[in-house]
C-alpha cells in the first residue's frame, strides 16, 4: 500500500491570491524516504500543511495509508503523521523534556503507565533520556529537536515529516537528528518525508521531488536530480560539494560515468579514471 | 530571571519540599488566614516560632528570604509608618497635628510588622520550596471542582504552564532585541522616567510580533499532535497525598488549638 499519495492538489490562500501550490501529484510507498527540495516561497510548507490537514486543499485529494483526508478523518491522520518544524523552541510545548515528549499521548488517552514507559523509551532512543527532567531554557537547539523527534517516536506514527526541521541547527545538532531519523526508518520502517532547501539533507532520500513554483519539476534519485544542473539552478538551490566537484571536472573534459553524492565514490572513481582511459 | 517571583524555586531535598503543591499552598493560604487571631505577646511568639521552625526545616538559605522581603520594602514600611503614627490610644508620647506617637500605636505597628513579615515569609517559602510547575499543577488540582460549573480549568491549566515555560524564552529574546536596539544606538538606562519608557516602545513592538508568530507556530505544532482544546486527556503528571502531607495538616490542627489557647 502506497503510505502517502496526493493526486492534483492545488492550494490557494485566499480566493483572490494565485494558487501556491498547482496540480501537485506524487506518490510514497511505506518505508520510503522522500525528500521535497525548494528555495523558500516554492510552497513547499504549504504542501506538508495540506498533508496533515492544518490546511484543507483547493481542490485534489490527499490520502494517507489509504484514508481520504477529510474533517471526519483529519483526527484520525494527524495519529499517523508526526511533524518537525523548523523551530525548536517554538514546538516545545512541555514545561520539561519529559513533559513535551508526553504531550502527544496525554492528548491521545494513553493511560498514565504506559505514556512513562513510552516516554522513557522514546527519550533514550534519541538519547536524551539524562535530560528527561531538564527545561527546555538549558537546552540547545539540536537537542530540542532530538526531544520534538522522541515526542513523535513516543506516538508511533508511520509517517514522520521533517519541515525544515535542521535548518535552524549546528553541523552537530543537524547530523545527530538526522542520524537518528535514519536509524529509526530502518529499524521501524516509517516512511519519511524531509522537506529541505539542504541538498545536503536531500541527498540521503531515496526519491527527491524538486517543487518550484508551486509546480512539481521533476522526481528522481538523488543521482539522477543532482545531475540536472540547469534544474537545480532554476529551482534556487545549490549542489553540495561532491556533486558539484563532480560536474565541474565534467565541464572541464574530465570523463566521469555518473554524478557522486559521496566523497569516497568520487576518490575511488577518480584513481580508477586513469586505468580506464 | 532572579527578580521573578516564579523563577525563585532552590531545589532541596526536604520535608518541606517533598510535600504536594496541594497541601502546601492550601496551608500556606490557611497560616495567612489564621495570622489574624493573633492578638497578644504569646499568640505572635508562638506563629514566629512557626514561621522560623518551619524556615529552619525548609533547609533554605537565608539570603533568599530577604530577596523575597525586598521588592516589599517600602509597602511595608509605610504601611508601620501610618500605623505607628495615626492609632491613638493609652499614654501619649508626642504629638504634632494629626500625628501622635502612642502605647498602643507602637503595639499595633510593631503586630502589623511582624504579621507582615511572617505572611511575605510563608509565601516565599512556597514559592522557594515549589517548583512553578508543581504549584500550577497545584492550583489546577484544586480548582478542579469548578469544572463542574463548566469552566475551562484545563484549558486554564495548559494556559499557565505555558506562559511558564516560555518566560525565559521572551526573556532571551528581550535581551536580543534589546541588543539589536542598542547597536542602532538606542539608550536605555538615560535620562527621565518618560525617556526610558520611550526608548522600550522599540523592544516591545518587535516582541510584541515575534510573539504572537510563535503562538501561531506553538498552535500549528500542537495540533499536529493532536491537541484539539475539547477532548478529555490523560496526565503524565499525577499529583500524589503522601503522610508528610497528611502530618502537615495535623501540624496545622494542633497550631490552631494553640493559637486559640494563647490568645486572649
Amino acid at each position: 500500500m502506497k503510505s502517502i499519495e496526493v493526486k492534483q492538489l492545488s492550494y490557494r490562500y485566499s480566493a483572490e491570491t494565485e494558487l501556491v501550490l498547482q496540480d501537485v501529484t506524487f506518490s510514497v510507498d511505506a518505508g520510503q524516504w522522500i525528500a521535497i527540495v525548494g528555495h523558500n516561497g516554492s510552497g513547499k510548507s504549504t504542501l506538508t500543511k495540506n498533508l496533515n490537514g492544518l490546511l484543507a486543499p483547493t481542490s485534489g485529494e490527499v490520502v494517507i495509508n489509504g484514508t481520504t483526508l477529510t474533517e471526519d478523518s483529519v483526527w484520525d491522520i494527524r495519529k499517523q503523521i508526526g511533524i518537525v518544524f523548523q523551530n525548536p523552541d517554538n514546538q516545545f510545548v512541555g514545561a520539561t523534556v519529559e513533559d513535551d515528549v508526553a504531550f502527544g499521548l496525554e492528548n491521545r488517552q494513553i493511560p498514565h503507565d504506559e505514556m512513562h514507559r513510552r516516554v522513557k523509551k522514546a527519550l533514550s532512543d534519541v538519547g536524551m533520556a539524562d535530560f528527561a527532567t531538564r527545561e527546555p531554557a538549558h537546552l540547545s537547539g539540536g537537542q530540542k529537536q532530538r526531544v520534538a523527534l522522541a515526542g513523535i517516536i513516543a506516538m508511533q506514527p508511520a509517517i514522520i515529516i521533517l519541515d525544515e526541521a535542521t535548518s535552524m541547527l549546528d553541523p552537530k545538532g543537524r547530523s545527530d537528528v538526522l542520524n537518528i531519523v535514519q536509524e529509526l526508518q530502518d529499524r521501524l520502517h516509517v516512511t519519511v518525508l524531509s522537506v529541505t532547501h539542504d541538498l545536503e539533507e536531500a541527498a540521503l532520500a531515496d526519491q527527491i521531488l524538486v517543487l518550484d513554483g508551486g509546480r512539481l519539476q521533476a522526481t528522481g534519485t538523488p543521482k539522477e536530480i543532482f545531475s540536472q544542473v540547469a534544474l537545480i539552478q532554476r529551482a534556487g538551490l545549490t549542489l553540495p560539494f561532491v556533486p558539484q566537484l563532480s560536474e565541474d571536472l565534467k565541464d572541464s573534459g574530465i570523463t566521469l560515468p555518473e554524478t557522486y553524492l559521496s566523497e569516497e565514490e568520487l576518490i575511488s572513481a577518480l584513481w580508477q579514471l586513469h586505468l580506464k582511459m | 530571571m532572579d527578580k521573578l517571583i516564579l523563577g525563585r524555586f532552590v531545589p532541596g531535598d526536604t520535608w518541606i519540599h517533598h510535600m504536594d503543591p496541594r497541601s502546601k499552598i492550601l496551608i500556606s493560604f490557611y497560616f495567612i488566614a489564621i495570622i489574624f487571631l493573633a492578638n497578644n505577646v504569646a499568640s505572635y511568639a508562638l506563629m514566629i516560632a512557626f514561621t522560623l521552625g518551619v524556615i529552619f526545616l525548609s533547609g533554605v538559605d537565608q539570603k533568599f528570604f530577604f530577596r523575597g522581603v525586598r521588592p516589599l520594602f517600602f509597602l511595608i514600611l509605610i504601611t508601620v509608618l501610618f500605623q505607628l503614627f495615626l492609632t491613638r490610644g493609652g499614654h501619649v508620647y508626642w504629638q504634632f497635628g494629626p500625628f501622635a506617637l502612642s502605647q498602643y500605636g507602637i503595639i499595633s505597628s510593631v503586630y502589623v510588622f511582624l504579621r507582615f513579615m511572617m505572611i511575605i515569609l510563608m509565601s516565599t517559602l512556597l514559592t522557594l520550596t515549589t517548583a512553578p510547575l508543581m504549584i500550577a499543577d497545584g492550583i489546577e488540582a484544586l480548582l478542579n471542582p469548578l469544572k463542574k460549573l463548566h469552566l475551562p480549568i484545563d484549558q486554564l491549566a495548559l494556559m499557565i504552564s505555558l506562559a511558564l515555560r516560555f518566560v525565559p524564552t521572551l526573556m532571551d529574546e528581550t535581551m536580543a532585541i534589546m541588543n539589536a536596539q542598542r547597536a542602532r544606538g538606542v539608550d536605555f538606562g538615560d535620562g527621565g522616567l518618560m525617556k526610558r519608557v520611550k526608548a522600550m516602545v522599540p523592544v516591545l513592538i518587535p516582541l510584541f510580533v515575534n510573539t504572537f508568530s510563535r503562538a501561531g507556530d506553538l498552535a500549528i505544532a500542537m495540533e499536529s499532535r493532536g491537541y484539539n482544546g475539547e477532548t478529555e486527556r490523560t496526565r503524565y503528571r499525577v499529583l500524589q497525598w503522601h503522610r508528610v502531607d497528611t502530618g502537615a495538616i495535623i501540624v496545622m490542627i494542633v497550631l490552631t488549638a494553640a493559637l486559640i489557647f494563647a490568645r486572649n
